[in-house]
C-alpha cells in the first residue's frame, strides 16, 4: 500500500508540475489541481497511514497513537484542502488570451518614465538663470543652456542606452 | 590675560602652550610668505582679464554644478537599477514558475545527495486490490490530463476530477473522515466554479501554423519541462516512501489526543484543533478565504467576455426556426426552470431545504464527530450553486437576496468576537469554553464557544464561495446586455 501512495503522489506532483509550466491559462489551473492533490495526500502521509484508526475518541480506549491515527498531519491538510478552491479559481482570470506570449506583459510602461524625467529636468533649468540682462549675462545664459541641453541630452542618452 | 579668558572655556587645566609675537623664520612662516606672493604674482599676471570680467566665478570649480552632478548620478543609478532589473526581472508566469520549481528541486535534492536515502522498518499495511486499481485508474487519469488539458478542457478536467475523488477515497480508506468529507465538498465547488468560467475560455484557432524555428524551440522546452517534473514527481514519491515505511516519531501528536476531550471537548481531535488549539490559525485562514474571494470578485469587475465567446453555443444556434422546442433560447424565458429543465429544477428547488438541513446536522455534530463548520458552509454553498445553474443568474437574485458580503462581514466578526470575549473573561485570545446546557424539550446540548467559532467559519465560507459564484455567474448577464434578444441562426436540415 505505501508503494502505491508513493506513486500516486509522485505521478500527481509530476503532472502538476508539467501543466503549471504550460503556455496557457486552463493548463495551469488544471496544474495547480493536480499539484495540491499531490501535496495534500503528502502531508497527509506524514503522519503514519492506518486503517480504521479515527482520530475520534470513543470511551474505553486509552487515548494514545497506538489506538487513533496522528491527527497532526490531518488538520493542516485540512486547511490546504479548503484553500484548494481558491487556488483553482484566483489564477483563472478569462480574460487572458490564450496564445503563447499569454503572460508576457508588453514592457510599455517604460517609456512615459523616462520621458518624463527628462521634461521634468529640462522646465526646471530654463527658469532658473535668467536674472543677469546684460549683454555678458546673455552670453552666460546662452553657454549655461549650451551645457544645460548637454547635460540633458547626456542624460537621456544613457538613459535610453 | 589668556590663560584667565580660556581656563572656564576649557574647564580644568589648560595644555602647553606657547605665546609670542616673534617666533623666528620657520616653516609657517614662510609658507605665509610664498602663498602671498604667489596670489600677488597671479594676480598681476591675470589683471587684465579681470577688468574684461572673463571670470564669473572661481576657476575650475565653476565647472562643477552640483545640479548636474546629482542629476547625473541619479541618471546613471536608473540606468544601471534599469538594466539589472532586464537582466534578471520576467513579467512571464511560465519562467517565474520554472525558476520556482528548479529551487524547489535543488533545495530537495541537495540532501538527498548529502546524506542518502534508506528505508524505515515500519511493519507495511497489507495490500489491497481494489485500492490500488482505483488508483490506477487515477494514475492514468492524472496523466491523461497532463497531456489532454491543452485543447481538450472539458476532458482535462472530468480527468482531473477523477483525480481528486480519489484523493478523497485515499483518505477515507486511511481514518480521515474529515479530510474526505471536505476534499467531496469541495471538489464540488471547484469544479462547478471552473465549468463555469470554462465557457469564457476560447474555443481552439486551428488555422495557426507556427514557424518551424518555433516549433523546434517548443519541442526542447517540452523536454526540459518533462525531466524537471519527472525529478519533482520521482523525489517526492523516493521522499514520502521513506517516510511511509518509518515508524511514527514521538512528536505532539499525542498531545493532541489526550487533551482534545479534556481540554478542548469535543471527541473529534481534528476538529478540535481546528477550532480549539489551533484557532488563530484558523482565524487566518478564513480572513485569507475573505481577501481571496473579494479579489476575484474585483478581478472579474472589468471583465467583459470577449467577443468570440458571446454568441450562442453551436448546439443551440444549429436549430431550424420551425422547430417547435424550448431548447431554443433559455435566456430569453422568464424563468429557465418552465422548460426542458422543469424536471431538474424541481428537484434543484426542493434540495435547498433538505442541504440546509443535511448542512446544519454536518455542523451540529462537528465538534465530536466528522463534520464542522468548513463542510457546512460548503454544502450550503453547493446548494446555491444549483439553484444558480438550473434556474439562472436572473432568476435566482430576483428571488432569493444573497448577500455575500454580508455573509462574510458577519462570519469574519462572529469568529473574532468569540476570541475577544475569552479575552474579556481573562483567558488567552480563542480560549474555547465547553458547558453542557440542559433544554426543556432537546435534552443536553453540548455547547462550546467553538461552537460560535465555528458559525463565523461556515459563514465566510457560505459568503465567499457565493461571491466568486456570482462574480463568474454575472458574466453572461453582462454580455448579453448590449445585444437585444439574441436570433438563433436557421439552417435548412439541421434538426
Amino acid at each position: 500500500m505505501e508503494e502505491v501512495i508513493a506513486i500516486a503522489i509522485g505521478v500527481l506532483a509530476a503532472s502538476g508540475v508539467w501543466l503549471i509550466l504550460r503556455p496557457r491559462t486552463f493548463q495551469v489551473v488544471m496544474g495547480l489541481c493536480l499539484l495540491s492533490y499531490g501535496v495534500n495526500l503528502f502531508i497527509f502521509s506524514m503522519g503514519s497511514l492506518f486503517i480504521g484508526k479515527e482520530p475520534i475518541i470513543k470511551e474505553g480506549i486509552p487515548h494514545d497513537l497506538l489506538n487513533y491515527t496522528d491527527p497532526l498531519p490531518q488538520a493542516p491538510t485540512m486547511s490546504m484542502a479548503g484553500s484548494l478552491t481558491n487556488d483553482a479559481v484566483e489564477p483563472f482570470d478569462p480574460n487572458e488570451p490564450t496564445d503563447r506570449r499569454a503572460y508576457s506583459v508588453a514592457a510599455a510602461d517604460r517609456r512615459p518614465d523616462v520621458d518624463t524625467g527628462g521634461k521634468a529636468s529640462t522646465t526646471q533649468s530654463t527658469d532658473q538663470p535668467a536674472v543677469d540682462r546684460t549683454w555678458a549675462g546673455n552670453i552666460d545664459l546662452l553657454v549655461h543652456l549650451g551645457t544645460e541641453r548637454r547635460h540633458h541630452r547626456f542624460n537621456r542618452r544613457l538613459l535610453a542606452g | 590675560l589668556l590663560a584667565a579668558a580660556a581656563q572656564p572655556v576649557v574647564g580644568g587645566t589648560l595644555p602647553d602652550y606657547s605665546l609670542a609675537i616673534w617666533h623666528g623664520w620657520n616653516a609657517p612662516m614662510i609658507m605665509s610668505l610664498v602663498a602671498m606672493g604667489g596670489g600677488i604674482i597671479l594676480y598681476l599676471l591675470l589683471r587684465t582679464s579681470f577688468k574684461e570680467e572673463r571670470f564669473t566665478g572661481p576657476p575650475l570649480v565653476s565647472r562643477l554644478n552640483g545640479k548636474h552632478l546629482f542629476e547625473r548620478t541619479l541618471v546613471i543609478m536608473m540606468r544601471g537599477a534599469r538594466r539589472f532589473e532586464r537582466r534578471v526581472v520576467t513579467n512571464r508566469l511560465q519562467a517565474q514558475l520554472f525558476l520556482l520549481v528548479v529551487v524547489a528541486l535543488v533545495a530537495g535534492w541537495v540532501p538527498l545527495f548529502h546524506s542518502g536515502l534508506s528505508w524505515g522498518d515500519r511493519p507495511k499495511i497489507p495490500g489491497s486490490g481494489v485500492f490500488v486499481t482505483l488508483w490506477l485508474i487515477a494514475i492514468a487519469c492524472a496523466l491523461g490530463a497532463a497531456w489532454q488539458a491543452k485543447y481538450h478542457r472539458l476532458a482535462a478536467l472530468t480527468m482531473v476530477s477523477v483525480c481528486g475523488l480519489m484523493t478523497c477515497v485515499t483518505f477515507v480508506w486511511f481514518s480521515a473522515p474529515d479530510l474526505a468529507l471536505t476534499q467531496l465538498v469541495v471538489e464540488v465547488v471547484t469544479t462547478v466554479l471552473i465549468l463555469l468560467g470554462l465557457r469564457w475560455l476560447p474555443r481552439r484557432n486551428e488555422n495557426v501554423a507556427p514557424s518551424p524555428a518555433s516549433v523546434n524551440r517548443a519541442r526542447a522546452r517540452r523536454v526540459r519541462d518533462l525531466l524537471l517534473s519527472g525529478l519533482v514527481g520521482g523525489g517526492m514519491a523516493l521522499l514520502s516512501y521513506s517516510m511511509l515505511t518509518r515508524p511514527t516519531p514521538n512528536t505532539i501528536s499525542s498531545f493532541y489526543l489526550s487533551r482534545a476531550l479534556p481540554q478542548g471537548g469535543g471527541t473529534n481531535v481534528v476538529n478540535v484543533m481546528l477550532v480549539d488549539f489551533r484557532g488563530f490559525d484558523t482565524l487566518g485562514e478564513i480572513t485569507v478565504l475573505t481577501a481571496v474571494a473579494l479579489t476575484v470578485f474585483a478581478l472579474l469587475r472589468p471583465f467583459r467576455p470577449p467577443k468570440e465567446s458571446i454568441p450562442l453555443p453551436a448546439q443551440q444556434r444549429l436549430l431550424a426556426r420551425d422547430v417547435v422546442t424550448d431548447l431554443v433560447n433559455p435566456r430569453s424565458a422568464s424563468d429557465t426552470a418552465l422548460g426542458f429543465m422543469m424536471v431538474p429544477a424541481v428537484l434543484v428547488r426542493l434540495l435547498l431545504p433538505i442541504a440546509f438541513v443535511v448542512s446544519m446536522y454536518l455542523f451540529m455534530r462537528g465538534h465530536n464527530q466528522p463534520g464542522g463548520g468548513f463542510v457546512a458552509g460548503l454544502v450550503m454553498s453547493v446548494a446555491f450553486i444549483l439553484q444558480y445553474m438550473v434556474a439562472g443568474t436572473q432568476w435566482v437574485e430576483a428571488k432569493m437576496s444573497l448577500r455575500p458580503l454580508r455573509w462574510m462581514g458577519t462570519g469574519l466578526l462572529c469568529a473574532t468576537l468569540t476570541g475577544l470575549g475569552a479575552m474579556a473573561l481573562g483567558y488567552p485570545f480563542l480560549t474555547t469554553h465547553t458547558a453542557h446546557v440542559h433544554l426543556p424539550l432537546l435534552g443536553d446540548i453540548h455547547m462550546a464557544s467553538a461552537l460560535f467559532f465555528d458559525i463565523g467559519v461556515y459563514a465566510v465560507v457560505v459568503g465567499s464561495t457565493l461571491l466568486i459564484l456570482t462574480a463568474l455567474a454575472h458574466q453572461s448577464v453582462r454580455s448579453h446586455r448590449p445585444t437585444s434578444l439574441p436570433k438563433p441562426i436557421t439552417t435548412q436540415g439541421a434538426a
